[in-house]
């Protein structure tokens, strides 16, 4: 069925006051921060450190959250009914939780005065304020949209490919990394992406964990605290440059993915 | 030699239908499993290429047990309803994917050359069909499964690759179920056929077999006899069954009861077309009628259908329906000897 313009006007004219929030405050921040600013902000010790600290984790704890969340996500995917519907309600409790609430329950956990958190830092781990610190905070908040994505990923793969697979002689490891695998490889890469820049932007669990050493978001409020609202503009800025680098990708896998599954 | 296919016992229950137990024997050659959809034809397929685990009995191939085997161990080719091709890969990538062969020879038999470099996305129906072929093939199956391998592909389509599938399919010597519920592609497909109803075997044997002889009523409509005429015995006198078909008495030669419900069995071209009923004759039936539809059934051959006060068909050659003036509306006399229907359980 047809539809025309003028029945599609109000919806479009809703959507726009809410594009136009998102959009003009972006702007506005853009507008407040010349390039000279940026550059000067990228010269800064401190700020590239936090840079660095922010890149460093999200990336590990993005590998991390693939390495233990694919198998789940894969396991989700063919798992029978009454199990997974449980699972999947506890994977999504993280995603729904105040990030700070994750901080208290990891700290409860991890802290220093806890048990772990007195094996960690016997052993030379210490397990807040730390660069490991971030990653388990990260992992708590942001590996749970990793699972999500890679599981809708498997469930797309045509299960009668893979019983085609173990028919033409190929085993069920094999079968995984030859044919479901690959077909789930868009989706599972976009997971990671999704993962990748929540990681990047966590603040709420990060801060409780390691106020030291430092990542962008943290920075940023550090900075926003200290010396007010101008100087915490080059930090978001940058943000929101990686922020819109994820997302780009993020739709360019998705068409990918399209084209995959079309027969 | 090849290797025989065994079927012993073979059981699997699920909630609201149960299949078997079966017992069949398959050597070489193409066994068409002819059945309604729920007959079960798709759970045999994937039992015995171990997609599915059976309850009870076993599967032995070449006299090697073979039921508690994973799929990629059991040697049983499977060419899925629409190929099942994998779409990441191309087309040769997809042939190559399980060889255990080189695949030359097999892609010029089943001549796909063309077809190699391409992506599996771009294929026609009956292209994905070949390829799905070649690539079990590659494998060097002791037992080949087709389920349903023309399923949605148009008639031309079907015409174009039925003989190269036959032939090809001849060819490897090995057992051969082909699934299908069409009975005009079992006849032209099978060297036997086996007819699966509600998870049972209901007859096997050849198709020209089975189709002059139907074990059943369902057996006789499955393999697409127009005549397939529900009665009840009123008499026997004489050694003739006297049925009630419709409103009307027929007589027949065969075994049953006074009471008892029967099919009868009668194909068309056993039925004559008089326009009077005119002189004594052998035939024990002569049926006033009127006809309802002439349908071409071939280059010079007519299906009358007419109703005698329940419907049956009559084959008539070009020449007769040109001579007798057949039309619908027409009044007519139908008649078959007492010995031309083939009296079988109802079901």
């Amino acid at each position: 069925m047809r539809v025309f313009f003028h029945e599609r006007w109000p919806a479009l004219a809703l959507g726009a006051l809410l594009l136009g929030y998102y959009l003009y405050p972006l702007a506005a921040m853009l507008a407040a921060t010349s390039p000279a600013e940026i550059l000067a902000a990228l010269g800064d010790p401190q700020t590239l450190s936090a840079l660095w600290v922010s890149l460093a984790t999200a990336t590990v704890t993005t590998l991390l959250a693939l390495l233990l969340g694919v198998p789940l996500a894969w396991w989700l995917a063919r798992a029978p009914l009454p199990g997974r519907r449980l699972l999947e309600a506890l994977i999504l409790l993280p995603l729904v939780l105040p990030p700070t609430v994750g901080g208290v329950a990891l700290l409860q956990v991890f802290g220093a005065s806890s048990s772990l958190g007195r094996a960690g830092a016997s052993l030379g781990l210490p397990l807040t304020r730390s660069y490991l610190a971030i990653v388990l905070a990260q992992l708590f908040v942001a590996s749970p949209l990793l699972i999500i994505t890679a599981q809708a990923a498997f469930s797309q793969v045509d299960r009668r490919l893979e019983q085609a697979s173990r028919t033409l002689g190929v085993g069920p490891w094999q079968t995984f990394f030859r044919v479901t695998l690959p077909l789930a490889r868009a989706g599972i890469l976009a997971g990671a992406l999704l993962t990748w820049a929540r990681a990047l932007g966590e603040f709420g669990a990060t801060l409780m964990m390691a106020y030291n050493p430092r990542t962008m978001p943290v920075q940023t409020w550090v900075d926003y605290l200290s010396r007010g609202l101008s100087s915490a503009l080059p930090l978001a800025v940058i943000i929101l440059a990686i922020a819109l680098i994820a997302v780009l990708s993020l739709r360019a896998l998705a068409g990918k993915e399209a084209r995959q599954h079309e027969r | 030699m090849s290797a025989e296919l065994e079927i012993c016992s073979l059981t699997k229950r699920f909630p609201s239908f149960v299949l078997g137990p079966l017992d069949l024997s398959l050597g070489a050659g193409i066994s068409v499993l002819l059945g309604p959809s729920g007959a079960g034809k798709s759970t045999l397929i994937q039992l015995i290429a171990g997609l599915l685990a059976s309850d009870a009995g076993q599967i032995s191939l070449g006299g090697r047990a073979i039921e508690k085997l994973p799929p990629e161990r059991r040697q049983v080719g499977l060419v899925f309803q629409d190929g099942a091709l994998f779409p990441h890969l191309s087309v040769r990538d997809n042939i190559a994917y399980g060889a255990r062969t080189p695949y030359a020879p097999i892609v010029e038999l089943l001549d796909i050359e063309q077809l190699l470099a391409r992506r599996v996305q771009g294929l026609s129906g009956g292209e994905r069909r070949l390829v799905a072929l070649a690539r079990a093939l590659v494998t060097q199956p002791q037992v080949l499964l087709l389920d349903e391998p023309f399923s949605s592909l148009d008639t031309p389509a079907k015409r174009r690759l039925a003989g190269r599938l036959r032939r090809t399919l001849v060819a490897l010597d090995i057992p051969i179920i082909y699934v299908t519920h069409d009975h005009e592609e079992a006849r032209r497909m099978a060297d036997r056929l086996i007819i699966l109803r509600q998870g049972q075997v209901v007859q096997s044997g050849a198709f020209p077999e089975v189709f002059a002889h139907p074990a059943t009523a369902f057996v006789a409509e499955f393999v697409g006899i127009e005549n397939v005429l529900s009665g009840r015995v009123r008499f026997v006198e004489a050694g003739l069954l006297h049925v009630e078909v419709g409103q009307v008495l027929v007589q027949i030669a065969g075994e049953a009861r006074p009471g008892q419900g029967v099919a009868l069995v009668l194909h068309p071209e056993e039925v004559t077309l008089h326009l009077e009923r005119g002189a004594p004759s052998s035939a024990r039936n002569l049926l006033a009628g009127v006809i309802r539809e002439l349908l071409p059934s071939g280059r010079s051959t007519w299906l009358v259908q007419l109703d005698c006060g329940f419907e049956l068909a009559a084959q008539v050659t070009e020449r007769s329906r040109q001579e007798l003036n057949l039309t619908v509306g027409k009044r007519v006399y139908a008649a078959f000897k007492a010995t031309a229907p083939l009296v079988v359980p109802r079901d």
